[in-house]
């Protein structure tokens, strides 16, 4: 009988360290590829990722052109604003040690320009207060659960020879926090 | 007596938990992924709809999985007939490829990282592939140098395919996914 006891709180004990181990997980790695992206990120506004260093990145397709831009909605809401590129442009919201937050593909572009706004909910809020009635909103507004991350801006590269404008178009990106008029 | 045999079993719960869960973020759960002939794929890696063994292994993996909005991906680490991706043979990868904006065929290793191979070529995108008039499109996987579109293996080892759909219209769930609208993985032959 104390066989089977102690047998059974080696299953719960190895149970409950297993859900909180898995839990607890997030927390306690930072090799996961977006904390390794947002150390890449030095001062404001995007950062071009080299291609060697695409290449070193874990699991990553090999044809895309990245750069990184960080955020941090306590300073305002956050904009991400690029042109286009000829084969296809996506712009991913993640969070070191979690994974990715939301992404929007420059299918939702309009005027020869990707422009999105992540936001808090109290921000889009606020922004919604101030739009002007009647007036057309190009910019994608995304909320965010989240006060931090980072932005990675993807290019893909179809051939070798389109990598340099890939890049180009990654260099022009323009991303940063906006402060909001109170 | 009974208090030594007490601590043991927590201690083996306590080891046993720990290792479960170096485990599964190791190599991943059964349950967060999906076979359809020689494709397995993970829904909801790239949104935050993520479950928790699936984060886990990503986090661990180091890996950049597509966003939701971007794509989606599949991964091949063995062929039709379920044999591991091996350097001693050479494979066919032939279409159908499912419709998207553009697709990528990339070959690593089981953990993910590119490999130096002759020609420095370890990919292929729609868009470079060359196609043959009347024919599905076809790649060659192989170490020795094949005719036609040859994706260069390591000299030896195994290692993977990953399959990268950039706007498809595959939902984030992929439950229109079967498996006669995937490429297919043909082992054309093995070294002695």
């Amino acid at each position: 009988m104390t066989v089977f006891l102690h047998l059974f709180i080696a299953f719960v004990v190895a149970g409950l360290v297993h859900i909180g181990g898995l839990f607890a997980l997030p927390r306690t790695t930072t090799d996961d590829v977006f904390s390794t992206l947002s150390r890449s990120v030095t001062g404001n506004g995007i950062m071009l990722i080299p291609e060697e260093r695409v290449r070193q990145l874990r699991f990553v397709d090999p044809n895309v052109a990245i750069g990184v831009c960080r955020f941090d909605l306590a300073a305002g809401p956050f904009r991400v604003r690029t042109g286009l590129s000829e084969t296809f442009l996506a712009v991913v919201f993640a969070r070191e040690q979690s994974g990715i937050i939301t992404s929007v593909s420059d299918r939702a572009a309009t005027g020869g320009a990707l422009d999105v706004v992540l936001a808090t909910a109290e921000q889009l809020r606020r922004i919604a207060e101030l739009d002007e009635s009647g007036e057309a909103i190009e910019e994608i507004r995304v909320p965010s659960p989240y006060r931090t991350g980072i932005a990675i801006i993807k290019v893909l590269v179809d051939r070798p020879s389109g990598r340099a404008n890939a890049e180009n178009v990654l260099r022009a990106v323009q991303c940063g926090s906006e402060a909001l008029p109170s | 007596m009974r208090f030594l045999s007490l601590i043991a079993a927590l201690l083996a719960g306590l080891v046993a938990g720990r290792g479960l869960t170096a485990l599964v973020a190791r190599d991943g759960v059964v349950f967060d992924r999906r076979q359809l002939g020689a494709w397995s794929f993970a829904p909801r890696t790239g949104s935050e709809n993520i479950d928790p063994y699936a984060r886990a292994r990503m986090l661990v993996s180091g890996e950049l999985p597509l966003a939701n909005g971007e794509g989606f991906s599949l991964v091949a680490s063995v062929d039709d007939e379920g044999e591991k991706l091996s350097a001693r043979c050479a494979y066919r990868v032939s279409g159908p490829f499912p419709a998207g904006r553009f697709w990528t065929l990339t070959l690593t290793t089981p953990d993910g990282q590119l490999i130096d191979t002759p020609l420095s070529r370890s990919s292929f995108t729609s868009a470079e592939v060359l196609r043959f008039a009347g024919e599905a499109v076809a790649m060659e996987v192989g170490s020795r140098p094949l005719a036609g579109n040859w994706l260069p293996a390591p000299a030896n080892g195994v290692f993977i395919l990953t399959l990268r759909l950039y706007e498809t219209p595959l939902s984030a769930t992929a439950t229109v996914l079967d498996r006669t609208k995937l490429p297919r993985v043909v082992r054309l032959g093995c070294a002695a």
